[in-house]
């Protein structure tokens, strides 16, 4: 199984080499008639013009349950037909949207009032029972999520995010009136982080509809995979797995009718984005991590003439975590990190589209302590370290690189240079993911590469804490524990600095992981789109406003 | 003929049974399972014990598939543990475009193969016999990647003639003609590679047949040639090459993964790989379940044409 997997990824890397080059041989003809409005072949622009626009996607969503989705692909297609509370328009400017207000007075009783002219696309008003409903439903024991850390700090849930047993209402709850909900925390807690996830993240569900049908059924219900009562701009039409997604205007949407009639999300691999943005059949690739443009690829991008390109910094990065109960002399992995050339990395593999920080915060993170010293490429230092540390040169280190994103991949031949650049021994094995989620859980590697993406808000135990779901560097430091629960206690943002700046220098020093790099985001729009962008922050915020220019 | 097509049947079913038990347990063998991969920084440790339990991961693997088995019996499938969509649905909703797109590559393939293997193989040694040999080399040995990212590049990015993948364009009515147009770069890609493997199998069968006796006796008795070759020499030839296409066909169901993916044409094989990625393993079964039945089918397909095609060959 192993095996067939493995040649059938070797086999999908080869073809995207493959385009890779072709769309380096495209520059040359680009000018000649390419860039002109698609004609009978993808011309399905021309027909509908003005009132369809086209989006690219790599990742296929997997279902639509907005409580029981964990991957990113479902979660962003979500958002055109299920509206958040919020939305982030820039790092923490949180801006309404299905709320009119989110508010609290004591960082600890937070009020939520709903656009009163809300409604779901049955014609029922969105109300606050809704939200109660959808609260409860996370709460319950017996439904089946993947958001449960969101209700974590909820009054009445255990640790877990859940109720105890038989229970199925949280007591901080409260339903004040048709448009007003209210929800108490445990304890006060930095607003930002309770806006970040509860109101920019979380979708609700209509209770309506749902609510007759039995919490343990309700991830195999149809509703998740079709939902049929929404209450975004855009309704959904129907999913051809693979293929696209359609959605079409929710007329009554109550922030404004859409300009556009419909949307399709047209899922592809990443190198014929770039084909289908070159003939016009693409109006704009959707990037956040899952529909990006390939770095090799983004140089011939910027020289189509029918596209607008950007490259935007982003808060998910990649990291070379260390199984610190095999490598337990700090001053090893100190010294593993001063090995490697991450500007090469950078300079080579993204063109100089990424950034190099040593810990969980990228630069568009208000959180991240610029003052720290950095880590830089040091071959001296490195071995100087592994002398003082007795490392015994003879030792292999087992580097587990997981397949699935080129880059990543060919960092890993990089960086067994640098590290037997330094004289380590490295036996490097790669795997498909599930093969790394076991490895990494068991403990089985000794340096092991994988990307991270967080919220912008710091709180990051779930990989630095000793019991964290992610800490497969199997790090355990009391101090580290403490400070974490601190920082996710402290409601004051300015203190809140302070306490996680004190964690990045004891990461600094303890190195349980080194972040390698954070690749920047690439955009491609078309220019018949008049109206609306793909970007990081807020894409989804005033979808309805989106309107394609017609001629072009 | 007919007790030998029941007593097929009959011992298909143990093979059938004996294929569920082998692949259910290689499925599950491989490392990783279908929860853990799905954690992100959202999703707490108790989401991840709930999501196991009620997909029944906790219990023995022989108790798993005892219930999987029990089900199949019933004619269900089970559902998803990634999209819980009833995996009958999932499967049912690829065979149409996998068929659709492999019987039409096996089709053209054919049709071209044929003629030019019985041509190559009378007229051997002659340019014809050359130009097809090399020719169907080629399309063995060119990729299938390689051919696909070629025609985009040439049909779909130059020309603007065809669309770049998918079955139907978006936002339009659809048809039979729109379909033809998005079936037809991953069809040719597909039919390169089985025209040239059977342009030589037909050809190393037609040249054994016509050293033989009975050719230059049809020959002798004043037979025009071309009855001599299409009629006494073909179909003697047909034997092997009813064994390529039963293999042709069994694969078929397949689906063609990596082109595919690069046509994004969403049949079997794109299911198929999503499926192990994602360590769903009701989806992984049933397609398991469907391919063995292909391959069996067009085994018990391929000895009956046998016998037709060759009276001498005769089952009791």
């Amino acid at each position: 199984m192993k095996r067939i997997n493995r040649s059938i990824s070797i086999a999908a890397v080869a073809s995207l080499l493959l385009l890779a080059g072709c769309g380096g041989g495209n520059t040359a003809t680009s000018g000649t008639g390419s860039t002109a409005a698609p004609s009978n072949s993808g011309g399905s622009t021309t027909s509908a013009a003005g009132k369809t626009m086209f989006l690219g996607l790599v990742n296929p969503p997997i279902l639509f349950n907005p409580i029981n989705s964990a991957d990113v692909a479902s979660q962003f297609v979500e958002k055109f037909m299920f509206d958040s509370f919020l939305e982030m328009e820039a790092p923490l400017k949180f801006v309404p949207k299905l709320a009119d207000s989110f508010e609290t007075t004591d960082n600890q009783t937070f009020t939520i009032k709903i656009n009163k002219d809300a409604k779901w696309s049955d014609g029922k008003p969105v109300t606050a029972e809704d939200v109660a409903f959808t609260f409860n439903l996370i709460a319950n024991p017996k439904v089946e999520i993947s958001v449960g850390s969101y209700l974590s700090m909820f009054e009445g849930t255990k640790d877990t995010g859940k109720l105890e047993d038989g229970k199925t209402e949280l007591p901080g709850v409260k339903v004040i009136d048709e448009k007003t909900i209210e929800f108490k925390t445990k304890a006060p807690v930095d607003p930002n982080m309770i806006k970040e996830q509860l109101g920019t993240k979380l979708m609700i569900l209509p209770k309506h509809a749902l609510e007759k049908i039995d919490p343990a059924a309700l991830s195999q219900d149809p509703f998740m995979q079709k939902p049929t009562v929404t209450n975004g701009p855009f309704k959904f039409v129907q999913y051809k797995k693979d293929q696209y997604v359609e959605f079409e205007k929710n007329p009554d949407y109550y922030l404004g009718a859409p300009q556009l009639d419909k949307m399709f999300i047209k899922i592809m691999p990443a190198p014929n984005l770039v084909a289908q943005l070159q003939t016009g059949e693409l109006q704009m690739n959707i990037g956040n991590g899952i529909g990006k443009i390939p770095p090799q690829d983004y140089e011939t991008v910027k020289k189509f003439e029918n596209v607008t390109t950007k490259s935007e910094a982003q808060y998910g990065f990649q990291t070379m975590m260390f199984n610190t109960e095999k490598i337990s002399d700090p001053r090893v992995r100190q010294a593993i990190t001063y090995a490697l050339d991450r500007q090469q990395i950078v300079d080579k593999l993204l063109r100089g589209y990424g950034e190099i920080v040593d810990g969980p915060y990228t630069s568009v993170s208000p959180y991240l302590d610029k003052n720290l010293e950095k880590y830089s490429y040091n071959v001296e230092k490195a071995k100087q370290l592994l002398q003082e540390a007795g490392w015994d040169f003879n030792h292999e280190l087992n580097f587990v690189v997981p397949l699935g994103n080129k880059v990543r991949e060919q960092s890993a031949d990089i960086l067994t240079q640098n590290l037997k650049a330094i004289g380590l021994k490295v036996k490097v094995s790669t795997f498909d993911f599930p093969t790394i989620m076991q490895k990494a859980k068991a403990g089985d590697y000794e340096l092991l590469l994988m990307g991270l993406t967080f919220t912008l808000d710091p709180e990051v135990s779930s990989l630095y804490s000793s019991i964290g779901s992610f800490n497969f560097m199997k790090y355990k430091n009391p101090k580290v524990d403490e400070l974490l629960l601190k920082g996710k206690a402290e409601a004051n943002p300015d203190k809140r600095k302070e306490i996680y700046n004190e964690l990045q220098a004891i990461w600094n020093q303890d190195v349980p992981l080194i972040s390698l790099y954070s690749d920047s985001d690439f955009f491609a729009y078309s220019k018949q789109v008049a109206t609306g962008e793909p970007k990081i922050f807020g894409f989804h915020n005033h979808l309805e406003k989106w309107s394609m220019g017609g001629a072009q | 003929m007919f007790q030998y097509i029941v007593r097929r049947l009959l011992i298909a079913i143990p093979v059938l049974f004996g294929v569920t038990v082998f692949s259910f347990f290689i499925v599950n063998l491989a490392p990783g399972n279908p929860v853990e991969m799905f954690v992100n920084p959202d999703t707490t440790q108790a989401d991840i014990e709930l999501k196991k339990e009620a997909l029944g991961l906790n219990d023995p693997i022989y108790v798993q598939y005892v219930r999987w088995l029990g089900n199949l019996v019933q004619g269900d499938f089970g559902y998803s543990f990634s999209t819980y969509e009833p995996v009958l649905n999932m499967v049912s909703s690829r065979i149409g475009p996998t068929l659709l797109l492999m019987g039409t590559a096996l089709f053209v393939a054919y049709l071209i193969a044929i003629p030019i293997g019985v041509l190559s193989a009378t007229k051997q040694y002659s340019w014809l016999d050359y130009l097809s040999t090399s020719v169907s080399f080629l399309g063995i040995s060119i990729p299938h990647f390689f051919l696909g990212l070629g025609f985009i590049y040439i049909f779909a990015v130059q020309m603007h003639s065809l669309p770049t993948g998918g079955m139907n364009t978006l936002g339009s009515e659809g048809g039979f003609s729109d379909t033809f147009k998005h079936l037809i770069m991953p069809a040719m890609v597909l039919a390169a590679g089985i025209a040239g493997r059977m342009v030589r199998y037909v050809r190393s069968s037609m040249l054994d047949i016509l050293g033989q006796d009975y050719l230059r006796t049809a020959r002798s008795k004043g037979l025009r040639e071309f009855f001599v070759i299409n009629k006494h020499g073909f179909r003697n030839a047909l034997i092997p090459i009813i064994t390529v296409i039963g293999i042709d066909v069994s694969v078929l169901i397949g689906g063609a993964v990596v082109t595919e993916q690069i046509f994004q044409w969403p049949g079997l094989g794109q299911l198929t790989i999503q499926s192990i990625g994602s360590r769903d393993y009701p989806t992984l079964m049933a397609i398991n379940f469907l391919a063995a039945i292909a391959v069996l089918s067009s085994n018990l397909l391929a000895d009956i044409f046998y016998s037709v095609a060759d009276p001498r060959i005769k089952y009791d």
